[in-house]
């Protein structure tokens, strides 16, 4: 099982959903893999690509083709895969391998410029997760039915997060919207030896220092935002991609 | 009249809600002050270049993160010190004393400018509770050294040493654990 990797040019993605009604950026993430491909960028997918937990299987077929293409363009031109696992497509831990192009992985360790970088989707840090697992499935998958009837709904949890952490306490200290415990979770992990620090999960977009040069990143939800994170020679930056 | 009662009303509600906000807040810090705590960063060491970190036969049982610099480490034989393997940012070392209770086995130097977190017996649960994939990548590498070592076993198998003594090596090492996890009287 990969877990360890070395890559000089890498971007990561994150909480793509597709199958989900709610994700509206298929199409601009396919052109953004395409502009990737030809500039020999590694690609990291953080997990939550595949929408299983809240969809039909028919609904996933309909949405993934096109994507496998721009991942098997990828592919073609040299570009290393790289799947870590999400809590909506855990079931993908049964083939945790290399399969062709792909390599799936429950984490990773990149060594890039001498830094180095964990990538990780970030469930196992969410506190509602780690306490109430079989609850969270259930809601999970629940939930999918009123969303596809009311996309919008999503919106008004959107909120209520942002809301709740606006009236935390130590608020510049962590991502708007994020529990904390990614945070500190970030810092468990420089303690490790680690300089900079990639989650997904939570679909909020930020960056934190977290002292000595070393920073936590979350690229958010490519399903309906622009944002993805950088690995040029060990400088990690979050950026957006052109419409 | 009216205007001033409604203001009142106003501030009344504002200086409600601005309470209520500084008590959640404060609520708010009690909580993080106690996760804060209870997420405490564990014991951080530097050392300088060529200092040791632990000797063999020593029994203390804390095992060390390498957060930046090397660690050598080395073995005493009659012969002389042996280099095993050095270990490098994001390992560890000392994981057997640790693990098992034993004296350490080996002696692990710093080269060159080296930090390291240590974690007590009694931290290492926490640990992987609050950092679950350090289990994992704990499993992974020991699983490593254990591949790692059957290669040099058998290639000084190829290399001449006989069947005979790598099987009273192999032998020798569990007739060791086992007598040394028995119960001491």
């Amino acid at each position: 099982m990969i877990t360890q990797i070395q890559s000089d040019k890498l971007i990561v993605i994150s909480d793509l959903h597709l199958g989900n009604p709610i994700c509206r950026t298929k199409r601009q993430i396919i052109q953004f893999l395409n502009r990737a491909a030809n500039q020999g960028y590694d690609l990291c997918i953080n997990g939550d690509v595949f929408e299983v937990a809240q969809v039909s299987f028919h609904k996933l077929a309909k949405d993934v083709p096109d994507f496998l293409h721009a991942l098997k363009v990828l592919g073609d031109k040299g570009c290393n895969i790289y799947y870590v696992v999400g809590n909506h497509d855990i079931i993908l831990e049964n083939f945790l391998d290399e399969w062709g192009n792909i390599k799936l992985a429950p984490f990773l360790n990149v060594i890039s410029g001498g830094q180095r970088i964990r990538i990780e989707h970030g469930h196992l840090y969410d506190p509602l997760f780690v306490r109430y697992p079989l609850l969270y499935e259930f809601f999970t998958g629940f939930l999918g039915f009123p969303l596809r009837a009311f996309p919008g709904l999503y919106k008004v949890w959107d909120a209520f997060q942002r809301f709740s952490s606006y009236h935390r306490a130590n608020r510049d200290e962590v991502i708007t919207g994020e529990p904390p415990s990614f945070t500190i979770a970030a810092h468990e992990l420089t303690q490790r030896g680690f300089d900079h620090i990639i989650f997904g999960h939570t679909h909020h977009v930020g960056e934190v220092d977290l002292g000595n040069g070393k920073r936590y990143f979350n690229p958010g939800a490519s399903m309906f935002g622009r944002s993805y994170v950088e690995v040029l020679n060990g400088k990690v930056c979050l950026l957006e991609w052109d419409q | 009249m009216l205007t001033s009662k409604r203001s009142g009303a106003k501030s009344l509600v504002k200086n409600g809600f601005d309470r209520g906000k500084s008590i959640y807040r404060w609520i708010g810090n009690l909580i993080l002050k106690n996760e804060d705590n209870r997420f405490a960063h564990e014991l951080v060491l530097d050392f300088d270049d060529g200092e040791t970190i632990f000797t063999e036969a020593d029994e203390d049982r804390e095992m060390y993160i390498v957060q930046s610099g090397e660690v050598k480490i080395t073995k005493r034989f009659p012969s002389g010190e042996i280099y095993i393997a050095t270990i490098t940012r994001g390992d560890f070392v000392g994981e057997m004393a640790l693990l098992e209770s034993l004296p350490r086995s080996a002696t692990a130097k710093a080269v060159g400018k080296t930090r390291l977190v240590v974690l007590q017996p009694g931290g290492l649960l926490l640990k992987i509770r609050r950092d679950p994939t350090f289990a994992f990548e704990m499993l992974q590498r020991l699983s490593h050294r254990i591949r790692d070592t059957n290669e040099q076993l058998f290639n000084a198998l190829q290399r001449g040493i006989s069947a005979d003594a790598i099987q009273q090596i192999v032998q020798g090492s569990e007739f060791t654990s086992s007598q040394v996890s028995a119960p001491k009287p």
